[in-house]
């Protein structure tokens, strides 16, 4: 499991990289980051909630509410323009960080 | 017998009376639950063990409207904060940028450094600092402020560089090493610092954009002080002079006698020397320097990190 701290500091980014590949809902937001980190990062899943209300207010991402297969409601969310931006920023920032480790850990690799 | 919508109300009721009255995050929450749920029974759990396991996996309810209150207020406090303070610190800086454009400083031909001015700069200088700190998270306000900033420390700066030459060089060239010229260094080393951050941080179109603007106009002013003044001659006296003759009108009379008289008190002995030019044209083309050296700084990041990138997606 990753440390409580990493995985707060890389929710944002990886809401928005997962909303760059189209729009999505909370539930399977969680489900896509449980499946693509192999259960390592977990999210306390009604915390997904604030942090999406607040990545709306910042004018990042757009809601809308939609219906399922099934017909339930869901609420949908999509990337905004500045959001992108904010992806690109914020993916810059991982990249160097990525970056760094990698030349820093490269010859225990070798 | 369990009942599971019975039990999802009361879950409601709840997050109700834990404070999370919003009807839209309450909804998504028990859309979330519901979808939680479903996977959980399908795996063979009975209705009661999926809906504890759901309700425990979305977390408890205070901790859950703590999170939103934290989204709500910080809103509600950021906006009025921004709001009230970019409209004082508007209403500041409009004031001393006014104060400096109008209030008889170019207007009258006492260019000199007062109290009142120096109040004008620093109230321009504070305000900008408030702004700045206000409107760093707001795109729209920041790349406008960041534009004002540039005018001002442009405007700052130009006033700086005139005082000194008028004070110096009006005439003839002579320089005095008194509190007028104190005054003048200070304005001019106040609006560079101010313009080495305000490069810094205008990475934003629009204020790259006026920021462009100002140092293009410094830096042609700056060409144009270069060249040294021309001191009338004998032959345009002369020219003058002989433009009046015995046909010409009492009003082209007068009109004559004026302009060589015009020509007389502002006739140079000499051209100021090349240095002083010089350097006044310097101070005038640094900010484009600065412009230069921070676009440059922000494209080379940028290429460093594309390239990073690339040789990560690429091992």
């Amino acid at each position: 499991m990753l440390s409580k701290e990493l995985v707060a500091a890389s929710t944002e980014p990886v809401i928005l990289s997962l909303l760059s590949e189209g729009e999505s809902y909370g539930y399977a937001l969680i489900q896509e980051v449980k499946r693509l980190s192999g259960d390592k990062i977990e999210w306390s899943d009604g915390m997904i909630y604030p942090v999406l209300h607040r990545m709306e207010d910042e004018g990042w991402i757009a809601s809308r509410w939609g219906q399922a297969e099934n017909g339930r409601k869901r609420k949908y969310y999509s990337l905004k323009k500045d959001g992108k931006k904010a992806l690109e920023r914020q993916r810059e920032q991982w990249v160097t960080v990525s970056g760094v480790f990698k030349q820093l850990w490269k010859e225990q690799y070798v | 017998m369990f009942n599971l919508d019975q039990k999802i109300s009361e879950w409601r009721r709840q997050m109700l009376a834990a404070g999370i009255k919003t009807p839209a995050p309450l909804e998504e929450l028990e859309i979330h639950l519901r979808e939680e749920i479903e996977p959980h029974i399908k795996s063979g759990l009975n209705e009661a063990e999926a809906f504890q396991a759901a309700v425990e996996k979305i977390g408890q309810a205070h901790l859950l409207q703590k999170e939103f209150k934290k989204v709500e207020k910080d809103h509600k406090i950021i906006r009025a904060i921004t709001f009230l303070g970019w409209l004082a610190a508007s209403c500041i800086s409009l004031d001393c940028i006014l104060g400096l454009v109008l209030n008889g400083r170019f207007g009258g031909i006492p260019l000199k450094w007062n109290p009142g001015l120096i109040a004008d700069i620093l109230g321009v200088l504070l305000a900008a600092t408030a702004i700045w700190f206000l409107a760093k998270d707001h795109k729209i306000i920041r790349a406008i402020m960041l534009g004002i900033g540039w005018l001002a420390a442009g405007n700052i700066l130009l006033y700086g560089v005139v005082g000194w030459d008028f004070d110096w060089n009006f005439f003839n060239f002579s320089p005095k090493w008194n509190r007028g010229f104190i005054y003048d260094m200070l304005g001019i080393l106040v609006s560079l610092a101010a313009i080495w951050f305000l490069a810094k941080a205008s990475r934003d179109k629009t204020s790259r954009a006026v920021s462009l603007l100002v140092c293009v106009l410094l830096a042609a002013g700056a060409v144009s002080g270069l060249p040294s003044e021309k001191i009338p001659t004998a032959e345009r006296e002369q020219a003058l002079v002989s433009k009046i003759g015995p046909q010409s009108t009492t009003g082209q009379v007068i009109g004559g006698i004026v302009e060589i008289q015009i020509v007389r008190a502002f006739s140079r002995s000499e051209p100021s020397p090349l240095w002083f030019r010089g350097g006044v044209a310097l101070l005038l083309c640094v900010p484009s320097v600065f412009w230069v050296w921070w676009t440059w700084r922000d494209l080379a990041r940028k290429r460093r990190v594309t390239h990073g990138d690339q040789l990560i997606l690429s091992n």
